[in-house]
């Protein structure tokens, strides 16, 4: 959620739309809701309202200062994670 | 809680959506960003759907409200709000003083042991994640409770049951003889 959003601040139907390709990691569009209200509560997202031209105003979602420091530290430790889980699930080292 | 399209699916969805997220601090901003997406995806374009065909697949892609609500528990290490600590710790002490209330002013003890009683077990069923308010209020509910059943012992042993001079049963006695008439 925050990579996507550091990306491009972005609003819930079209980060629903974005995420519903990762299907692993979003069973349905309605579940990043609560994973946004928590990102918003750390700091890590701020939102803001944007007048729509198709509907009613969105609700926009933007990364802050400490959602990319966070996201920075995830990424830093995901690449030795995923290393280790590999060789440990294969044996090989 | 209803969409801005006042459609009866949704406002149904909405309700069941609120019912799911009950007790948590965010139940709010969950809500309304559920329904802010859903008033988005219907506002745009209809293309080939019917309206019904595009409500059942805007909620479709939703998903149902349970998984929604059990997407992300509460974080359960997260404080609760200060002030919801105090009013438990207040209420708490005000429950051990309707035991101590019992000697003093019996009466009083009990609307304030039933105050804090309902306060606790109220505050139990919203409390769904392990907390420290879960100790304040099991206290509360132990403590409560010791006072109602010491009050209604009190009442029933201590209080005396016969007075001298105080009628406590009438018998009727009936005596055969012919009925007057007017």
């Amino acid at each position: 959620m925050l990579a996507q959003l550091k990306r491009a601040p972005s609003y819930g139907l079209q980060l629903a739309a974005d995420l519903a390709r990762f299907r692993t990691l979003f069973s349905s569009e309605g579940t990043i809701y609560p994973l946004l209200a928590r990102l918003r509560k750390l700091g890590y997202v701020e939102t803001s309202w944007q007048e729509s031209t198709t509907g009613p105003p969105r609700r926009m979602y933007t990364i802050t200062s400490p959602g990319d420091h966070a996201l920075s530290e995830f990424t830093k430790a995901w690449g030795p994670f995923i290393n280790e889980a590999t060789r440990s699930l294969t044996g090989k080292n | 809680m209803t969409s801005r399209h006042n459609n009866p699916i949704v406002d149904s969805y909405l309700r069941s959506l609120d019912r799911a997220l009950a007790g948590r601090d965010d139940h709010a901003e969950i809500l309304e960003s559920v329904r802010e997406h859903i008033d988005e995806a219907l506002s745009a374009p209809a293309g080939n759907e019917s309206d019904s065909e595009r409500v059942q697949r805007v909620l479709g892609e939703l998903g149902p409200v349970e998984r929604i609500a059990a997407a992300l528990p509460e974080d359960p290490t997260a404080a609760a709000p200060a002030d919801t600590i105090w009013a438990d710790v207040v209420i708490m002490l005000a429950a051990f003083a309707s035991i101590a209330l019992i000697i003093f002013v019996p009466f009083a003890a009990i609307p304030l042991a039933v105050t804090t009683l309902t306060w606790s077990i109220v505050g139990l069923v919203r409390v769904k994640q392990p907390s420290r308010r879960l100790g304040f209020l099991r206290v509360t509910v132990v403590a409560s409770t010791l006072s109602l059943l010491l009050v209604a012992f009190a009442a029933a042993f201590l209080l005396p049951s016969e007075r001298t001079g105080e009628i406590t049963s009438i018998t009727i006695v009936e005596t055969p003889g012919p009925v007057p008439t007017p």
